[in-house]
């Protein structure tokens, strides 16, 4: 087990994570899969006594969910329980340890869970594509490359609903139960919990295996909705990989463009111009890819996407300020420095480093941080190219 | 818990509560100001004002600008993120950062204490305000309880959008955002919340030295006003069409305010109670409305009381509205049988959100200024929880008047109900 040991956050939070290939096939299955696994177990067979026990347990958290690092998917069970030295009740820690042992080992995987977790399912997906911005984004990603991973959605298919049948679903269950855990705790378990967690099978994190999206020719799809307003997505390709030299600064990069409030975007579409409320830029790591999302009104569509291509220029010759490249430097580091408050955000750093093979500490990354010149940065600027975008009209 | 709260109030009035807590790297700062979407009719000694609707909201956006500098980018030189929101009640100005406090600290305090617009720059913000606008009219979800809202209410300002009406933010004038800051904006007005890893009295030392700059200047309160509100809902039934998948439906059960601070918190606290008993899959029928089909994720209670209003909602996606209205008001008869074993789990879970609501600075932050604003002890009313039996509670839904309850639909387009 992976511990991250401090007494400073209220909860004690556990990570109990397997990395499974990312497939067209299973994707769905798995989304269907977790479902069923958080909604009861076998003691707390109905949802009444799983979600008594859980409050029970000052309010015990449970999740399952589903990540995308490259071509694989991290399958997790999340677990936050607070510290049992804030807490003065004498049964506690056995609570927690049977709700983590229920979770865990003893689903209750019968055909009600499964019909009930297939149209929860269904209900999920139907709702982001109701949603402008979560359907651009989708078929903004599917445009990119059929046969790339990128093109998954991690939230499954509604169309491989129906057809996916239980027995498939234990099959899956039965394969993945097989998986060697990856665990992680930030804080200090009590001893039973530590030996709790200690006792599951546990494996070295596996190898990080990537592909970069390809700088194909652009793809674009225009869709109309009868919505207040249109709802942009772009996919560059940044060729530029995690594991890279240039990956810093790609996110110093990504910081200049438009991470926050403080970029070329947003200065120059929405302050300057009034063209939008919210425009931003943001990186898929592992597949090498860059997305830009806006939304504003169909008139103003094109010189829009006009500005977009005018700032995307910009970083390529380097016409940014000092200031706005030390801003965005600033604005890196501060962000670091945060995940230091946040224990998710330390499981998730530690897990990354290990993955990467990566071993300087905070102080070192900073460093390297500030020595990054404007030359890095129209370097992997030059390399972004338009693969997809995504239009979701108001209809006039 | 390891936790340190000082509380002072400033020569200028400012109210400042700082809280400590050590070995965390961020610290995070916010002004309050008791303005929001409810101050549409304002009274200054016996004058009566009549504001644009989402004129704080507006105002909100302007005050970025300190000294023909957007104030982003100056929090972004020191290291610093800010933002703001408003809401019906408190617009709120905050920024946090994990470098040096002190630059950033002041310019908070500077940034809220000074009014730098101009016409060019309020013509300026109307699109965005405008796009904002459209980006909320297009999510189901919140038109759903905005027409609630205007289904429960005549003339209390909770049926008026915080951002205001499409006509009012295109129409909004600088002389009018100007006199809503010279009525509003003052010391005597303002609370102050920080919350840090570092040691609180230089802090305090720096608060109250850079206050000096800063006098109270009204002499007269300006005080929001309400027109008497019937205890009537205004329309029983409301549909509308949208692009969506399946139809949305909510219920919208209009109630009275509590006007003493304690009763009103320690009613808002039982219903949650209830409302997590009933509404949940604590109730053992809640898995009967699964395997129907009549709920999925997407349904939810929530129920609000303040001096002034009392409303609990209910709202669901889903093909079986005549269903869901069963189920609903079978609830607001009390018909379900509340167990006590699922009761006292509620509360449990109650007492421990409420430890772990102080690992979360932004959240801290706001409930301590909200707090403050309406009159009473952020941590203290944490306790109330621990005070409540399952006889209080069943008393107090019991004392509830559920006979004006207003039902909203959303139906997918080109399907008539």
């Amino acid at each position: 087990m992976q511990q991250i040991q401090t007494k400073k956050f209220s909860d004690v939070s556990v990570l109990v994570r397997t990395l499974l290939p990312l497939n067209r096939d299973t994707i769905t299955k798995y989304n269907v899969l977790i479902f069923m696994l958080k909604a009861k177990t076998k003691a707390f067979d109905t949802k009444q006594k799983l979600s008594i026990a859980l409050n029970h347990a000052y309010g015990m958290r449970v999740s399952y969910g589903l990540t995308g690092y490259g071509k694989q998917i991290a399958l997790d069970a999340r677990f936050q329980y607070l510290r049992p030295d804030l807490i003065n009740a004498p049964h506690y820690v056995d609570e927690v340890v049977k709700i983590m042992d229920e979770i865990l080992y003893h689903p209750l995987l019968d055909e009600r869970s499964f019909e009930e977790a297939k149209y929860l399912l269904s209900r999920r997906l139907m709702r982001q594509d109701e949603d402008p911005d979560t359907l651009a984004l989708k078929l903004a990603l599917s445009l990119v490359d059929e046969d790339h991973d990128i093109a998954i959605p991690i939230q499954g298919y509604l169309k491989d609903l129906e057809s996916i049948r239980f027995e498939e679903i234990l099959s899956l269950y039965e394969q993945w139960k097989q998986v060697p855990r990856i665990v992680y705790c930030c804080g200090i378990p009590d001893p039973k919990i530590d030996q709790f967690l200690n006792s599951i099978p546990q494996s070295s994190i596996v190898p990080l295996e990537q592909s970069l999206i390809p700088q194909s020719d652009p793809s674009f799809e225009f869709l109309q909705k009868r919505i207040s307003q249109t709802s942009i997505v772009q996919v560059y390709a940044t060729n530029t990989s995690i594991t890279s030299e240039n990956y810093y600064p790609l996110l110093v990069l990504n910081s200049i463009l438009g991470q926050g409030p403080v970029s070329l975007l947003f200065e120059n579409v929405r302050e300057q111009r009034s063209l939008c409320y919210s425009i931003s830029s943001s990186l898929i790591r592992f597949d090498g890819a860059l997305l830009i999302s806006t939304g504003t009104s169909a008139s103003h569509l094109d010189e829009c996407l006009r500005l977009i291509d005018e700032q995307i220029q910009t970083c390529i010759q380097g016409n940014f300020s000092d200031e706005e490249m030390e801003i965005a430097k600033m604005d890196l580091i501060d962000m670091f420095r945060r995940q230091q408050d946040r224990p998710w955000s330390m499981i998730e750093q530690d897990f990354l480093d290990t993955l990467l093979k990566r071993e300087d500490s905070l102080q070192e990354r900073i460093r390297f941080i500030k020595k990054i010149d404007r030359q890095a940065i129209c370097k992997v600027a030059s390399q972004l190219h338009l693969v997809s975008m995504a239009v979701i009209k108001e209809e006039e | 818990m390891n936790i340190e709260i000082q509380k002072k109030t400033l020569k200028n009035n400012v109210r400042v509560i700082l809280i400590r807590k050590p070995d965390y790297v961020q610290s995070f700062f916010l002004c309050g100001f008791g303005t929001g979407g409810f101050n549409v009719l304002e009274k200054v000694g016996n004058q009566w004002i009549e504001n644009p609707t989402g004129c704080a909201h507006f105002l909100e956006h302007q005050m970025f600008r300190y000294k023909n500098e957007d104030v982003t980018d100056l929090f972004a030189r020191l290291q610093s993120q800010t933002n703001a929101f408003t809401s019906y009640s408190e617009t709120a100005y905050y920024f946090s950062t994990t470098a040096s406090i002190e630059e950033p600290l002041k310019l908070l305090l500077d940034f809220v204490q000074d009014l730098n617009i101009t016409q060019e720059t309020v013509e300026k913000e109307k699109g965005i305000i405008l796009s904002e606008y459209a980006i909320y009219d297009q999510n189901p979800d919140f038109r759903l309880i905005k027409e609630l809202y205007v289904s429960m209410y005549k003339n209390y300002p909770l049926k008026i959008d915080i951002l205001g009406t499409e006509e009012d933010i295109s129409r909004m004038s600088v002389e009018q955002l100007r006199a809503f800051y010279m009525r509003n904006y003052d010391p005597s007005e303002m609370v102050l919340v920080g919350i840090t890893g570092l040691p609180l009295e230089p802090i305090f030392d720096l608060i109250e030295k850079h206050e000096e700059n800063y006098p109270m200047q009204i002499k007269e309160k300006s005080r929001r006003q309400f027109l008497e509100e019937p205890k009537e809902i205004v329309r029983k039934t409301f549909s509308m069409d949208m692009d969506v998948a399946m139809p949305y439906i909510g219920l919208g059960y209009k109630l009275h305010g509590y006007p003493k601070v304690e009763e009103c918190l320690k009613v808002d606290v039982a219903v949650a109670l209830w409302l997590d008993c009933v509404f949940n899959p604590l109730n053992p029928n809640y898995q009967t409305w699964l395997d129907d089909q009549i709920i999925s994720q997407v349904c939810g209670a929530e129920s609000d009381f303040t001096k002034d209003h009392g409303y609990i909602i209910f709202y669901a996606q889903t093909e079986k509205i005549e269903e869901f209205k069963k189920i609903i008001g079978k609830i607001a008869a009390n018909s379900f049988f509340v167990d006590k074993e699922a009761f006292e789990s509620v509360k449990i879970q109650s007492i421990a959100r409420n430890l772990r609501s102080l690992d979360h600075f932004e959240s801290l932050a706001i409930e301590n200024m909200r707090a403050e604003l309406e009159g009473y002890d952020y941590f203290q009313a944490l306790r109330i929880v621990e005070q409540l039996t399952f006889e209080d509670v069943m008393k107090i839904v019991d004392s509830l008047d559920f006979s004006q309850v207003a039902e909203v639909v959303i139906n997918p387009e080109n399907k008539e109900e």
